[in-house]
């Protein structure tokens, strides 16, 4: 084969998975070793964090409202409404709150992850940066993905307090339920599991937008155009990957811990 | 805001939010508080699981932990709950666990439910007894089977309320056919008139009933003491059950056989009733075949041309009284003669009619009486 030859398609995707995981690896292996970066670490959790709190508390109390206005309808139809924050409870804690917090701030932060790095390596900032001794990486990528890994939890608890409050809204206004009654029942159908599992899951969405935003961004070669491509390519991989490994997740969940 | 302030707070209250989920969560499970567990037994849980709630008198006081399969084929699941201390006291050794639907749709729950006499409180590990919960099916299959007696018994009341209608059997006949009413009407009638000829000779015998009820006393009194020293036969038939039982046995044989004689002979008056009304109308119809202009000339030859029965009582009659009419006619006669021959001697002799004349009188009223007779 020719060197200068053109490589196939499935070649490319196969150094490309190649070239992430090697990226993965990377991470497990320097994460945990110094330099540490802290300062730079709480200044991306407060980007992940304190700047998409509105984003996701908008969208929390959102899905709250309009999930409490669709079932209720439904519910009626077989004189179920006393069980509405029941299955709001568990819709929004299980599944609807995590995933749309996740693919919101994969949407957010994603294509801010991939732009931002990308931008520094077409600039050749991170040749710099290794010139001075510092280590992009660290400082760069540990940074950032550590970063989504500890607040896609936190932020995703709020989007799901967030919602449960909107339903209620939705029933006082709807019912004038009493809003003992209306959390006694959402917690009364919710486990512990419930709770951890599936809010501990975000820090393994966390985990994916970081790492594939930060590798697209690294991994970028050329100039502009391609800084754009790696963000809308980041975006789409990261949600894309978050909706299979919720698959995963929650088969594995249903496995170890039931269904119940 | 400083930018670490602003994290600090976002990252505290998402902790707090995780602890209060958590605590609510717990609470209700009964996580954070003291327990005891006790077991029951089950034959059939009806899909009961881990986790499911616990109530007593409709309020939660515990959590199932456990639904352990059975230690051999066909042997009772144990359930293990976890009961809260504060219920601790109001539940006892001898409380029934029930497994129950939690409303029409929801999850099953064990139901506790207290005892008409409480032992003692429960302790740790204790077992209570269980109730195995309703099996649906069973219950569906009853009901069919009950629709269905229900469905057959309609039918066949329909089928009687039919032939009801069309006067078909004995209550048919009750309902729409007169005839019984009238009987009935003639019976009471009869029985009536039967009353009051009774009471009638009663009153007229009063005298002699009460000789006669005398007399009866008085030898039912000397057969009850001859029954009393134990002689004759009636002391035996008193005194010796083998002919009680024996005579009771022979009552049971009589009466089965006069039921069958009583059937039997309902059954010939049924048949002579038939018969006769069949022996009518034949011959009503020879009697019509004589007179018919067909058949009349075969009769004459064969000489069984006589009259009908009720042509020969008929004319026994009408002779009867023609013969009464000539009778009476003679009687007439024979009186005026005599009263041509009284008035005669009556003429003849005026001084002696008062004394002769009326015995004369007598005998001759006396004759005429005897002639009437």
């Amino acid at each position: 084969m020719p060197s200068d030859a053109r490589p196939s398609v499935l070649t490319r995707a196969f150094a490309e998975i190649g070239l992430c995981s090697e990226f993965i690896v990377t991470f497990f292996l320097r994460f945990w070793r110094r330099p540490f970066e802290g300062r730079e670490l709480l200044r991306q959790m407060d980007d992940v964090g304190s700047k998409s709190f509105l984003l996701t508390g908008v969208t929390g109390f959102a899905i709250g409202i309009v999930l409490a206005m669709q079932s209720r309808g439904t519910l009626m139809r077989f004189g179920a409404e006393a069980v509405l924050p029941s299955m709001l409870a568990l819709s929004v804690v299980k599944e609807i709150g995590p995933v749309i917090t996740s693919l919101v701030l994969a949407g957010r932060l994603g294509a801010g992850m991939g732009a931002e790095i990308g931008s520094m390596r077409v600039t050749e900032q991170i040749e710099a940066l290794e010139v001075a001794a510092l280590k992009p990486y660290h400082y760069l990528v540990v940074t950032r993905v550590l970063a989504c890994f500890f607040m896609f939890p936190i932020l995703t608890l709020w989007t799901d307090a967030i919602a449960l409050v909107g339903g209620y809204l939705e029933s006082i206004l709807a019912s004038g339920m009493d809003y003992r009654i209306y959390f006694s029942t959402a917690f009364e159908s919710l486990r512990f599991s419930d709770v951890l599992i599936d809010t501990g899951k975000t820090s393994i969405f966390g985990l994916i937008v970081g790492l594939v935003s930060c590798y697209l961004g690294y991994s970028v070669r050329g100039g502009t155009r391609e800084v754009g491509r790696a963000a809308m390519k980041a975006v789409v991989m990261s949600s894309l990957l978050i909706l299979i490994a919720d698959v995963i997740i929650v088969r594995i969940s249903l496995v170890l811990f039931g269904s119940l | 805001m400083n930018r670490y302030v602003r994290l600090g707070i976002l990252i505290v209250s998402g902790a707090l939010l995780l602890v209060l989920a958590l605590f609510a969560i717990g609470s209700r499970t009964f996580l954070f508080s003291r327990v005891i567990e006790v077991r029951t037994q089950f034959n059939n849980v009806a899909g009961l699981q881990a986790g499911a709630s616990v109530q007593y008198q409709g309020v939660d006081v515990g959590r199932v932990e456990t639904v352990a399969l059975p230690q051999r084929p066909g042997g009772p699941l144990t359930v293990t709950m976890s009961i809260s201390e504060r219920a601790k006291s109001l539940i006892r050794k001898n409380t029934q666990a029930q497994i129950k639907s939690d409303g029409l749709v929801g999850q099953m729950i064990i139901v506790l439910v207290s005892p008409d006499v409480p032992a003692e409180p429960i302790e740790d590990d204790d077992i209570l007894p269980g109730v195995d919960p309703f099996d649906l099916f069973e219950i569906t299959d009853r009901a069919l089977a009950s629709v269905q007696g229900f469905e057959r018994a309609a039918q066949s009341f329909e089928e009687i309320m039919r032939d009801v209608q069309l006067g078909e059997g004995t209550l048919g006949r009750i309902i729409y056919d007169s005839t019984l009413y009238v009987e009935m009407v003639q019976t009471t009638g009869e029985t009536r008139r039967i009353l009051g000829s009774l009471a009638t000779s009663a009153e007229a015998n009063a005298d002699l009933l009460v000789d006669l009820a005398a007399t009866a006393a008085e030898g039912i009194q000397s057969i009850l003491a001859k029954a009393d020293s134990g002689d004759g036969t009636l002391a035996l038939l008193l005194n010796d059950p083998r002919i009680y039982n024996e005579l009771l046995a022979a009552t049971d044989t009589l009466r089965t056989i006069a039921g069958d004689l009583r059937s039997v002979s309902s059954t010939a008056e049924g048949a002579a009733l038939w018969g006769s009304l069949g022996a009518f109308r034949f011959a009503e119809l020879m009697e019509a075949a004589k007179h018919n202009w067909l058949f009349k000339r075969y009769f004459e030859e064969r000489g069984s041309m006589e009259l009908a029965p009720f042509e020969m009582r008929e004319r026994a009659i009408s002779e009867s009284l023609e013969e009464i009419g000539r009778r009476e006619r003679e009687l007439l006669e024979w009186q005026m003669r005599l009263e041509e021959q009284e008035a005669r001697m009556n003429g003849a002799q005026p001084d002696s009619s008062s004394a002769p004349g009326a015995g004369g009188q007598q005998d001759g009223d006396g004759q005429q009486d005897g002639d009437g007779q």
